[in-house]
């Protein structure tokens, strides 16, 4: 069994479309992470702040980083259904 | 003139050599295998390093014992004390490390290349090396036609190390043969005369075959054939170390005042050391033979002290020359002066960085950095914002509006003197570097190239708004004047925010945080269409201010636009993968539309 497992490593290591598919995905990932935290800054500078200006502005980006989040998501989705 | 008579008088050499005696047509031939076998481990390692070099190299060199090792272990593992030393020239010339970080690694890589005679005098002559060398020259040259780069790396290196190992058989078969017909060791001089002689011979064995391996294996399977003594096998072994410094000299000629600095500390230690060596070479023998002893090396085991000989001797240069380290890199600056920084002419782009592509990359990032800073600079004046005022915290919009007539600013001059001339030569230098260039790098090269063209068509775009944006931003028409200086101080803001993000620190998301610039300069594009409109209807502005608005509006959002694109190349992600990994989340056209309208329609 642990053959099995080592030589199918083995493969996927040298498969370099796998490679580069694993690879896209962390990437997602990774980036899909920092847009989360950027979200949550957003969400908690946005509850602090008094001026109308600036809380345009805060609600502005918190839509166009939600975007992007939608996007990232449905991209890894579809990049995890091919690699099944 | 010398270079054109060179090459065909050592082929009429050789070939003369070729006729007359076939064993000598062996040891050349075992030499040339053994360079080419050089050369394709040269091969497979570069197909390795991608970015690995370059981070190992950040990581190990910021001091002088990680430089040390760092070259010791890279040479050990290449084989090659001239690959690490142009890879070193070619780092140093693209600015990723300083002159005391690149000399220590020269250090190190002379300590690394002594591993190469205790191969070939410890492995290569006792064992039947050639049996070896085929399996890996087979299973080398089928990996080399894989796809796969890593593939293609353990080839050239599988297939660098058979040649490698087959020269060396060839080496030792041609000089055991030669015995028979010519004994080179009648010919020996002893003394400081031979001395002196056999150290000239080593240097002009090294120069001509670029390459200090080849020379000391030749050394090592002539003295194993007894065609050389053994005093004048050391004298050879101190030429060939001084002789290396060849590479380093032709890598730096083309590089700039650091490379050739490098390459000078390069020839000072190997040459010092030498001296030290011939000076001193009766009681290093003595050495030679203690260690030896110790070791349990046979008093007539030649070739391996010969080896010991070697490693003590440039142990002993380092060990001599590491107190002087700061002041050697003293006497180089003084000397090697680096030319009057001249905004026009690039500083990173030079052929000495063209043997890397992580180098040739830094070189050409570094030198768009450089574009962008004049670019700024011609832009902050154009636009009649002072540079150190955007890059301040002061309220822009105040400022824009406060600010009388701009002074004389001869934007076309300086766009000529200080913008044209750098993305010139940046265009040619990435058209020359491509050739050959692994695609991950092609396509980073490329997207520096485009961000060269965004400052060119940023720094144009400023160059048209400036004639309005001086005459209206200064006029009796309350709503133009305001309309114009909303321009100024829009643009200045967007040069604000994109330093902001450079000097940020974590590079990461830098694309997505440019996505609100974005829509935020479409927003207020529709507004002000709108608000033109509006301002004509009224009267407030004339026709002929409403056109130049308009036309000069379009022109804002192009610099605007290719600001943004500027930042995210150069002030992203440097990682390919990550850098996709944004443009699939980065918003589209379709995109900013929608959450336009979506914005609209909760207002309403």
């Amino acid at each position: 069994m642990n053959v099995k497992n080592y030589l199918k490593k083995m493969m996927d290591y040298l498969d370099v479309n796998k490679k580069k598919c694993a690879s896209r995905e962390a990437c997602l990932k990774k980036v899909l992470k920092k847009l989360k935290k950027r979200k949550d800054e957003l969400k908690s500078k946005l509850k602090n702040e008094k001026s109308e200006k600036g809380c345009k502005a805060l609600k502005e980006e918190l839509e166009v980083v939600q975007t992007q989040r939608k996007k990232g998501l449905k991209a890894l989705k579809e990049l995890q259904k091919k690699s099944k | 003139m010398i270079r054109k008579i060179l090459l065909p008088f050592i082929f009429v050499i050789l070939a003369y050599g070729f006729w007359i005696s076939p064993d000598f047509k062996e040891i050349a031939a075992g030499v040339a295998i053994f360079l080419f076998g050089m050369i394709a481990l040269e091969e497979g390692f570069k197909a390795f390093s991608g970015g690995l070099l370059e981070k190992l190299l950040r990581r190990t060199t910021d001091n002088l014992w990680k430089s040390l090792s760092f070259g010791a272990i890279t040479t050990t593992i290449m084989q090659s004390s001239s690959l690490v030393s142009v890879l070193t020239i070619s780092f140093l010339s693209a600015g990723l490390i300083d002159l005391a970080a690149g000399i220590g690694i020269i250090f190190g890589a002379n300590i690394g290349t002594t591993t190469g005679a205790w191969l070939v005098a410890g492995l290569g002559l006792k064992v039947k090396i050639s049996a070896y060398a085929m399996p890996m020259l087979v299973f080398g040259v089928i990996l080399i036609f894989q796809k796969a780069q890593s593939l293609k790396g353990i080839g050239y290196v599988l297939a660098g190390l058979g040649f490698l190992f087959l020269g060396i058989h060839h080496m030792k078969e041609g000089f055991e043969a030669f015995k028979e017909t010519i004994d080179l060791e009648a010919y020996a001089v002893p003394g400081f005369t031979g001395l002196l002689i056999f150290t000239l011979i080593g240097i002009a064995a090294t120069v001509i075959m670029q390459s200090s391996h080849a020379t000391l294996v030749l050394i090592i399977t002539a003295l194993a054939a007894q065609q050389v003594t053994y005093e004048n096998a050391l004298a050879l072994a101190i030429g060939a170390n001084i002789g290396t410094t060849i590479t380093a000299i032709l890598g730096a000629m083309s590089a700039n005042v650091e490379g050739k600095r490098l390459a000078a500390a390069h020839l000072v230690f190997n040459a010092v050391t030498g001296l030290v060596a011939m000076v001193f070479i009766q009681q290093l023998i003595t050495v030679v033979d203690y260690l030896s002893n110790t070791a349990g090396i046979a008093a007539d085991n030649y070739t391996l002290k010969l080896a010991v000989f070697h490693t003590v001797f440039n142990l002993l240069g380092v060990i001599l020359m590491i107190p002087f380290i700061n002041k050697l890199v003293t006497f180089l600056t003084k000397t090697f002066k680096a030319p009057h920084v001249d905004l026009v002419q690039p500083r990173y782009l030079n052929d000495a960085v063209m043997e890397f592509p992580e180098a040739v990359l830094e070189a050409v990032r570094k030198e768009t950095f450089h574009l962008y800073d004049n670019a700024f600079e011609v832009m902050a004046h154009g636009l009649n914002l002072p540079p150190n005022v955007i890059l301040s915290d002061r309220d822009l919009d105040q400022i824009a509006h406060q600010l009388g007539r701009a002074g004389h600013f001869d934007i076309d001059a300086q766009y000529e003197q200080k913008v044209k001339v750098l993305h010139s030569a940046i265009v040619e230098f990435v058209s020359r570097a491509n050739v050959g260039m692994p695609s991950d790098f092609s396509e980073q090269l490329f997207a520096l190239r485009q961000a060269s063209q965004n400052i060119i068509e940023a720094v144009k775009g400023t160059k048209h708004l400036q004639k309005n944006l001086s005459q209206y931003s200064v006029s009796d028409n309350p709503e133009i004047r305001r309309e114009y200086n909303n321009i100024r101080s829009q643009l200045g803001g967007i040069l604000r925010k994109l330093n902001a993000l450079r000097y940020a620190g974590d590079n990461s998301g830098m694309m997505l945080t440019l996505d609100v610039i974005k829509v935020d300069l479409v927003k207020k594009s529709s507004e002000l269409n709108d608000m033109i409109d509006g301002l004509i209807r009224k009267n407030k502005i004339t026709a002929e201010m409403a056109t130049s608005l308009m036309n000069d509006n379009g022109y804002a959002c192009s610099v605007a636009h290719n600001l943004v694109d500027i930042g995210g190349v150069l002030f992203g992600e440097h990682n390919p993968g990550m850098n996709d990994a944004e443009r699939e989340m980065a918003l589209d056209k379709d995109d900013i539309d929608e959450l336009i309208k979506s914005d609209s329609s909760r207002s309403k």
